[in-house]
């Protein structure tokens, strides 16, 4: 009997050595990140960016420098080598990837994916690797929008831009949620805003972003607004449906509606699973009986009962009979 | 084709069908049946083979292949029955079952059994299979459900545009049997040609896409039937498919011949056997990284547009080939009965009521078939055994481990076992053949989602109550593998068959005598329910807190088709069930109980100084078992009955009386024995030292504790595991401990006296 791989990764994490290596790296990737935005860092940011005394921080840059990873011109002027760039990639890279599986295989809920893929990216080995891009099918994003760097450490162009630069009133999608700082993110999120979302820009205001998603007008903080990207877009017949709000959730017993498309939050073989079931364009679905604590529902759905949960009902998006209200247009 | 093998037996010259069960050998054809979940696969299956494959009238009831044979005309076919299956896309285990088979396996001929009354939503699946084989078979199956349903179908026109044969059954009744077994000789043999009908409705950019990959597919493999086909799975990242791509994993078949189709089936799992010559690694490689680079060129949401588009086209044949007459009766009589069987008042009160009958029919009805069974077995066979091995001349350590150890025990499985069995799943089947099933995982989902879990758990909830290795290999109806594991992990709380004699014997004697007379039966009753429903409520609060600890998660999507309500055959089920359970139970008792009784005559029989080693373990373990209200011999019971739980309680009566010897009770040591009556074993475990607050601790141990040696087997198989296998044993171990010892602190601190 092989060792199990989860005792691996705990004996990993236990080796001597490992938390260095989680720092060298952590260290790398900030510094990559600041470049890539045309930004340097010097000792405070990396100290309080990986949470150490600014003399450890001092001695692990020293050290990245001895390993001919990074180079310091002046103090406050630190740059990652070739050499380093490479080495931050690869952990940009599995991070990515990761998250990508955790969001398209499991059912963590998306506040969790950047904490578990970050513990997760240091004790990847190159097999690991390999094996996860290549059973996700080589993606190109994350489910955040972020590019994933290839193999050969090109890296795809980030898509949209900052919502404030947008027009109000123009139809947008969402193509970027940055995930750090957290409670943007958190705020992003608990909103129900989620990568390939259509949304409608309402105003930009001093402190806040106004806008429509889902049949709903919803105000967000222009902290917040700084981790949404969007890019422009005509909207597909399925994005108005999404834009309108209406859900199978929203249709009483005995009414019906036809599907116009699924939500994005819905990945992966769960996406696949209700296709599979009928739930996809151009079907009539009527919400039949429902169980006695009111939830589930079983809908009618091209000749076969099939019992859904609230929160599902909620990501299929219909068009109602009469046409489509368009009640969130304004 | 090699008819020579079969050419010899004299059945095989006559044109009719032999129905050769399992008998495999020498089959020229490789026959699979495919269909969406739920449409009688597994009845055709039956009606093919001869065989009693379980069918259920819920999706999810066949969750591994099975294997049959027929014979017809001088040829022989094997037959495969599938898990049933959506769409060929998606992957759930059970469904990676039928989709490898039917991608790898390469079968001659695939029969797609569908539901006549619903033929759009199964077209769906018949155009994915259609796309990757050619030689298929459509069986209208449910034709009697269909007609009373007021809906008919143009079996013509639907050939007509398929491309392929179809046939109307009606599976259950053994209509249109004959007509599909003809059709399929004919198809395998050739002298019906398939032309299936293939979905267009690509984007130009995909069409594109499609033809590179698949030209240079063709390069490699030139043989290969469905090159289109595998394209448009690589486009869509699907990685099994690509894996087969990598490790040149296509058996060449037809008119390559590289392998003849009459070779055993590969497995699924691994490489199959290599074509003859295996093309260069860097060449494959080079097509999946060319599919990969394409796959963003066509656009991510054309696995969308696709699904939709087979839909559409599924939609556009139904429209042509189905006529519905009426609004029909039945659809109507199906939904009032869904309203009160699901109603806000009528629910839940009809659910729990149908559980009580069906255990209090199990509790009371097992009684007397179980004496009889019993006074055969014990009574008058037991004593001839050891007569006439005395009599031969058979030394006593041979006589002793095999007659008095390992004879008993299996005497008392059967004995104790078979007939709540017996009574149990014939009740269940039936109420599963009705369609109830799923109606109970609608009303409980809300519990369930409350507990992190999935809706579909209370479907291997209650066939657990059967037994809990059956309830661990249903629970792959479960799609996410956190919930998957949440679901076999909490099986063990449901009470089996094995345990339910112990319950009741235990209720029966102290619980029943606290009461007076004429309650007695009924507060027995009332406890072992009692004890039932405490291991549905550990299974919600088991769940709850592993969902908030160790498999954290948020809950997945969950679908639950409710099937139409079926009026279950009582005949056929009573007679399928009883022989199942029949086999089971023997197997159980030669396989398990056999070798426990040998271990418990040892152990009382070997001795270590003055005592037997039974004797030493049991002080050993004494202090432990009496702060949890139990004591020695109850523990070292479990223990030596880890192999069969239905053993516990004569391994119990016989320690004690070993430990305690009372004149004129029992036999010699290490002897199982089942005492004459009740005022017997009430005196015996009495004298034992036991109180009521011992029973009661019994019946909670009994609940909690480590699953049987099949159901661990079981979990290792079905979670690949030792970590979640360990964790099923441990925690349920913990949990009795805890709640007996809180039980009997309570208890003791409330009457000193216990
Ligand atoms: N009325 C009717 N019921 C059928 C027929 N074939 C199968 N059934 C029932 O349909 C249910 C599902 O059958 P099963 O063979 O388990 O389906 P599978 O899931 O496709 O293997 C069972 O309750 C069968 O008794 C048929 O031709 N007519
Ligand atoms: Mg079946």
């Amino acid at each position: 009997m092989a060792i199990p791989s989860w005792w691996k990764r705990w004996w990993g994490f236990l080796r001597p050595g490992i938390r260095e290596r989680v720092l060298f790296e952590d260290a790398l990737k900030l510094l990559h990140d600041r470049q890539s935005e045309g930004l340097s860092a010097n000792i405070e940011d990396f100290a309080s960016s990986l949470g150490v005394s600014r003399q450890k921080a001092e001695r692990i840059i020293r050290r990245l420098e001895q390993m001919g990873l990074l180079v310091r011109s002046t103090p406050d002027g630190i740059q990652a080598t070739e050499e380093g760039r490479r080495v931050a990639l690869r952990i940009v890279r599995i991070h990515r990837l990761w998250e990508r599986y955790l969001a398209e295989e499991t059912g963590l809920p998306a506040h969790d994916w950047h904490r578990r893929a970050h513990e997760l990216e240091h004790l990847t080995t190159d097999e690991d690797l390999e094996f996860l891009e290549r059973n996700l099918g080589f993606p190109q994003y994350d489910p955040h929008g972020d590019p994933i760097p290839s193999a050969e450490g090109s890296v795809p162009p980030l898509r949209g831009d900052r919502i404030e630069r947008a027009q109000p009133g123009e139809t947008l999608i969402v193509s970027h949620l940055e995930d750090e700082p957290q409670a943007s993110y958190a705020e992003l999120l608990s909103h129900g805003l989620a990568v390939g979302i259509p949304i409608r820009l309402n105003r930009v205001g001093e402190h806040e972003v106004r806008l429509e998603s889902q049949g709903q007008t919803v105000e967000i903080t222009r902290q917040a607004a700084e981790n949404l990207w969007v890019r422009r877009a005509e909207l597909r017949p399925d994005q108005r449906a999404m834009l309108d709000g209406r859900t199978l959730a929203s249709l009483r017993i005995g009414e019906w509606g036809v599907v116009r498309g699924i939500s994005p939050r819905v990945r992966g073989l769960q996406r696949t699973r209700l296709l599979d079931l009928g739930f996809v364009p151009g079907s009539r679905i009527t919400p039949e009986f429902c169980s006695p604590s009111g939830y589930p529902i079983a809908f009618r759905v091209r000749g076969t009962l099939i019992a859904l949960r609230r929160d599902q009902a909620g990501l299929i998006f219909v068009e109602p009979p009469d046409g489509g209200s368009h009640a969130a247009r304004t | 084709m090699n008819t020579s093998t079969c050419g010899t037996c004299p059945q095989s010259r006559a044109a009719r069908v032999t129905r050769l069960g399992i008998d495999m050998q020498g089959c020229q054809y490789v026959v699979a049946l495919a269909g969406n979940p739920n449409t009688g696969k597994s009845t055709v299956f039956n009606a093919l083979t001869g065989l009693h494959q379980h069918t259920g009238n819920w999706p999810g009831k066949t969750v591994a292949r099975a294997e049959g044979a027929f014979a017809y005309q001088d040829r022989r076919f094997k037959l495969v029955d599938l898990p049933g299956t959506y769409s060929l896309m998606a992957t759930s285990i059970d469904e990676e079952v039928a989709r490898d088979f039917l991608l790898f396996g390469q079968p001659d001929v695939t029969v797609i059994v569908v539901d006549a009354s619903r033929l759009e939503r199964n077209l769906n699946l018949v155009l994915q299979v259609l796309e990757i084989t050619d030689q298929a078979v459509l069986c209208l199956n449910l034709m009697d459900e269909a007609r009373r349903r007021g809906i008919e179908v143009d079996t013509d026109t639907l050939a007509a545009d398929l491309g392929i044969p179809v046939v109307p059954t009606a599976a259950r009744f053994g209509k249109g049997i004959p007509e599909l077994i003809r059709t399929v000789h004919d198809v395998a043999t050739g002298a019906i040609a398939c032309h299936p009908n293939r979905v267009g409705g690509q984007t130009p950019g995909l069409q594109r896409a499609v033809q590179t990959i698949s030209h240079r597919l063709k390069e490699v493999f030139p043989h290969l039937s469905n090159a289109d086909w595998v394209s448009l799975r690589l486009l869509d990242g699907d990685s099994r498919v690509a894996e087969a791509v990598r490790r040149a994993e296509f058996r060449e078949t037809r008119d390559g011949g590289t392998l003849p189709s009459t070779t055993a089936l590969p497995e699924t799992s691994s490489p199959h056997e290599a074509p003859i010559s295996k093309p260069p690694r860097h060449q494959l490689e080079a097509i999946l990284e060319e599919a990969n680079k394409l796959r963003w060129e066509v656009g991510l949401d054309f696995h969308e547009v696709l699904v939709e588009g087979v839909y559409a086209e599924a939609a556009r044949i139904a429209s042509r080939a189905v006529h519905a007459r009426r609004q029909a009766s039945a659809e109507d009589w199906d939904r009032r009965l869904d309203r009160i069987l699901t109603s806000r008042v009528l629910g839940y009160p009809i659910m729990v009521g149908l559980f009580l009958l069906v255990i209090w029919l199990t509790v009371q009805g097992a009684n007397y078939p179980s004496a009889l069974l019993s006074t055969l077995l014990v009574d008058h066979i037991y004593p001839f055994l050891r007569n006439a091995a005395e009599s031969v001349g058979v030394p006593p350590w041979i006589r002793g481990p095999i007659i008095d150890g390992g004879y008993l025990a299996m005497a008392w499985v059967v004995s104790v076992m078979f007939p709540p069995m017996a009574i149990f799943f014939p009740l269940f089947t039936l109420l599963e053949d009705f369609g109830y099933l799923p109606r109970v995982a609608f009303n409980l989902d809300r519990l369930f989602r409350w507990a992190g879990a999935h809706g579909k758990q209370a479907l291997t909830m209650t066939m657990g109550f059967g037994c809990n290795a059956a309830g661990v290999v249903a629970c792959r109806v479960i799609d996410s593998p956190r919930e998957r594991l949440l679901a076999i992990i909490t099986n063990n709380f449901s009470l089996c068959n094995g345990r339910w004699p112990t319950q009741v014997l235990l209720a029966t004697i102290f619980l029943g005598a606290i009461a007076p007379a004429y309650l007695a039966g009924t507060v027995a009753t009332l406890g072992v329910i009692s004890v039932a429903l405490l291991g549905v409520f550990i299974t919600f609060l088991v769940s709850w807190s592993l969902s908030r600890t160790v498999l954290r998660g948020e809950v997945s999507t969950f679908h639950l088709e409710l099937p139409p309500y079926r009026p279950p055959r009582l005949l056929q089920t009573l007679y399928t069930s009883l022989i199942d359970r029949t086999l089971i139970v023997l197997w159980r008792a030669v396989v398990f109980a056999f070798p426990a009784g040998i271990v418990i005559w040892l152990v009382s029989n070997i001795h270590i100084g003055n005592h037997s080693l039974a004797e030493h373990v049991i002080r050993a373990l004494d202090p432990l078992g009496i702060a949890v209200g139990l004591n020695g011999v109850i523990l070292l019971a479990y223990i030596i009955a880890i192999p069969a739980n239905e053993i516990v309680i004569p391994t119990v009566l016989m320690l004690t009386v070993l430990m305690t010897p009372m004149p004129g009770v029992g036999a010699e040591a290490g002897v199982l024995f089942e005492p004459e009556d009740m005022a017997t074993t009430t005196s015996i475990l009495t004298q034992g030292g036991w109180t009521t607050l011992t029973a009661a601790c019994l019946m909670l141990f009994s609940l909690l504790h480590n699953p049987c040696s099949t159901t661990i087997y079981t979990i290792y198989k079905e979670t690949g595991s030792w970590k979640w296998t360990t964790l099923s044993v441990l925690l349920p171990v913990a949990l009795g401990f805890l709640v007996c010892f809180l039980v009997a602190s309570g208890a003791r601190a409330i009457l000193p006296s216990l």
